[in-house]
């Protein structure tokens, strides 16, 4: 019996100990400290291993290696390993692996959590490292394409992608239905979401099985990505620059709201939730999309090109989605890791990403890399669509609660799919959830 | 000899504890410890992004049954889960064993057909099953129009989705109850069927009066591990509607990945998971408690 309890109290002892050396101590939090700025002035000359995260497929991981083999040229004692993530699992996933004991040292990082991270300590503040770097030349991006990653005097990533959400259309369904396309009616300057919405039921009413839109992902999960643009050209918006007031309720937005609820139910002309619809069939009209998707039509059966989103009561409200690259903090080797930002986003790497993302660097645009880097796009949709947007785009809506709110707003925007609803009333009801997490 | 025998008893003793030793460091390395984490870790404000933690408390516990917007909701989505699945699965898999047991043939090829599911990916089920529901283009609502019915939404309703997704799931694991109740089946003896048959018992008070207090143990285990599983599921929840439409299919398990990995929240996540722990093993007692009143030969 005795050495029962002297088994279980050794047994009890090791949880004990397993438990608190898990937890780690408050009051040792490391993690949460800002960099040493002394060591990173001097790079080390110790062999160094950085662990880079991504979203991306093999093609951008490949890119990235001989960027890496570049750099290794000059820091041979640096190795690299670039760990793919699915961009739907990627923040959670990544802040696992922060947390355990083989901690990435940089990766990329999505527009929608930036905030949440930044304000939780969880990245490296570059601008002491960046801002005064010649060679660098922070200036060369503009200051909105910063906005998001910029907290007061602090810089917490630099895009690498700053992608314009544009109208990719199937020509040949536009053809058909006797309508001009997207990039014709834009050029006339005709392109708005009341147009957008003709030609969405014009192409549905084809009754061939075509129908106008499909959204870029499952409408109930993610509604915000075909609302925000309607919204905010609209004049309205999902809530207000510091994130203190919820704009979802505003008459403008309703009003956007009601528009793509009708095509939805009343015109059909949208592709409703939880039908499995793609644009490659070929029997969809139009969808918003981005440039790196423009690949997978690379097969298709079709004739396709792509236009800016359309304007609305607002004028043209270009939205841009980003990401950029982000150092954390819970790294080991941090300035290693700043010094490879600094190296993989140059102007002569940033013109290298351009052949999936859209750069924010000015020299990199001007310089015709989307061109030479997509030779099979059109050159003049590539200059509308998107070299013209990124100056001037809003990035999609982030905030520190990004993740609460997203969860209150969707159960309630969840209730827009369906026939015979009262828009202003779901569109109020979405703010006065949203309202106990907005910034007081 | 004494002496001798004691040595040999301590012998066996160590042979013992030598034996249960890798099973035992596993389960306290993969069971045990991370129980005790969670535990503790409910009582922390804890960020997994920085790796900050602080001692509140019950805090979590107090914010979860007086402020949490959803904790109520979806501890009720979880129960209409649990029970929803446990009738359906458990009533479908004895249906199924009772015809399904008899030696006839094509048997076997019935009982292949129905276990088949068991061993498919969940998320090959998942997506045949979302083309399978979808509103307008889905086979189940294009078979319901040919006969003039108007089928709903049944993933994007917040009337249907729950009901749709317990069916998805009870499809996808009545098989492994089948097996499990044809087996006990298998062990009724013929003869009390027999004698209840020359004294005039037909084949429904047969089954009700004989066969299933003969194997009511099996049905209670069978409720058990339906519970348990019903209690923690999260596939077919992530996959089929991630808790929607309206956070109707909102469960624990699904709300505690939530809080873990989308809002970073690992203290209060891990308090939601200990309520989670506490309210199955509170289902699991009571029915245990309860076989008394409904189990007749429990060996």
């Amino acid at each position: 019996m005795k050495k029962n309890k002297l088994f279980l109290a050794f047994a009890a002892m090791i949880v004990m100990a397993m438990i608190f050396s898990a937890c780690g101590s408050a009051s040792d939090n490391a993690a949460a400290e800002p960099a040493d700025e002394s060591t990173t002035e001097e790079i080390s000359n110790e062999p160094v291993n950085i662990k880079f995260t991504l979203w991306g497929g093999d093609a951008h991981i490949a890119l990235l290696t001989e960027i890496s083999e570049a750099y290794r040229e000059t820091h041979p004692n640096v190795t690299f390993e670039f760990v793919g993530i699915p961009v739907t699992d990627y923040v959670s996933k990544l802040a696992v692996q922060l947390a355990g004991n083989d901690q990435p040292a940089m990766g990329w990082m999505l527009e929608s959590p930036a905030l949440g991270w930044e304000d939780a300590g969880a990245l490296v503040d570059l601008a002491p490292y960046l801002t005064d770097d010649a060679d660098f030349n922070l200036a060369d991006f503009s200051e909105s394409s910063l906005s998001l990653w910029a907290q007061g005097d602090a810089l917490y990533g630099i895009p690498f992608s700053t992608s314009p959400m544009f109208i990719a259309y199937n020509s040949d369904l536009f053809e058909a239905a006797g309508l001009d396309t997207p990039s014709e009616s834009f050029a006339k300057g005709e392109w708005t979401w009341e147009k957008f919405a003709e030609d969405a039921k014009a192409i549905t009413d084809l009754g061939d099985g075509s129908i106008g839109y499909v959204h870029i992902d499952e409408i109930s999960t993610n509604p915000w990505r075909l609302l925000v643009p309607v919204m905010e050209a609209y004049g309205g918006g999902s809530w207000n620059a510091d994130g203190s007031t919820c704009l979802m309720n505003t008459d403008e937005s309703v009003e956007a709201a009601a528009l793509i609820h009708d095509m939805m139910y009343v015109d059909n002309s949208i592709v409703k939730p939880n039908e499995k619809v793609d644009f490659t069939s070929g029997t969809v009209g139009m969808t918003m999309r981005q440039l790196s998707w423009l690949s997978s039509l690379a097969d298709v059966a079709f004739d396709w090109d792509f236009a800016p989103l359309p304007s609305g009561p607002d004028g043209a409200k270009p939205i841009v989605g980003q990401a950029a690259v982000v150092v954390f903090n819970a790294s080991p080797n941090q300035a290693v890791a700043i010094d490879f930002l600094k190296f993989l986003l140059n102007e002569e790497n940033s013109a290298k990403l351009s052949q999936f993302f859209p750069q924010a660097r000015a020299t990199v645009l001007d310089a015709g890399s989307i061109e030479a880097t997509n030779p099979t796009l059109n050159p003049e949709s590539i200059q509308t669509a998107i070299i013209d947007q990124i100056k001037n785009g809003t990035v999609l809506p982030s905030h520190v609660e990004y993740s609460k709110i997203d969860l209150a707003v969707r159960a309630e925007l969840d209730k827009l799919w369906t026939t015979d609803v009262d828009v202003e009333a779901i569109m109020n009801s979405a703010c006065e959830v949203m309202a106990p997490y907005l910034n007081q | 000899m004494k002496r001798k025998s004691l040595s040999q008893a301590k012998l066996d003793d160590l042979a013992g504890h030598l034996f249960i030793a890798p099973q035992f460091i596993g389960f306290l390395f993969f069971v045990a410890i991370p129980i005790f984490a969670v535990i503790i870790f409910s009582f922390q404000d804890r960020n997994l992004l920085t790796g900050t933690w602080e001692w509140i408390g019950f805090d979590n516990y107090s914010f979860m049954f007086t402020k949490d917007p959803y904790f109520y909701k979806v501890v009720r989505n979880s129960l209409v889960f649990s029970f929803g699945l446990i009738i359906m699965n458990v009533s479908l898999a004895l249906f199924l064993a009772l015809i399904l047991v008899q030696n006839k043939k094509g048997m076997v090829f019935f009982r292949t057909l129905f276990f088949s599911p068991v061993v498919t990916s969940t998320v090959a089920w998942v997506l045949v099953w979302s083309f399978m529901l979808q509103s307008d283009q889905g086979t189940i609502n294009q078979f319901l129009k040919l006969i003039g019915i108007q089928g709903p939404s049944w993933l994007g309703s917040t009337g249907w989705a729950m009901f749709s997704v317990i069916f998805i799931r009870v499809i996808k694991n009545v098989g492994l109850n089948m097996i499990i109740l044809i087996a006990a089946l298998k062990d009724v003896p013929h003869d009390l069927v027999e004698a209840a048959r020359v004294d005039g018992a037909n084949t429904l008070q047969c089954i009700r009066k004989i066969v299933i207090p003969m194997i009511a143990p099996t049905i209670l285990l069978v409720i058990i591990i339906t519970l348990i599983g019903s209690m923690n599921v999260f596939d077919h929840i992530m996959l089929l509607t991630a808790g929607g439409p309206s956070n109707s299919t909102l469960v624990l398990a699904y709300y505690v990945y939530y809080q873990a990995f989308l809002t970073n929240e690992i203290g209060y996540a891990s308090a939601l998971a200990v309520v989670l722990f506490l309210v199955v093993l509170g289902l699991t007692f009571l029915q245990w408690n309860m076989r008394k009143k409904w189990v007749y030969y429990e060996q």
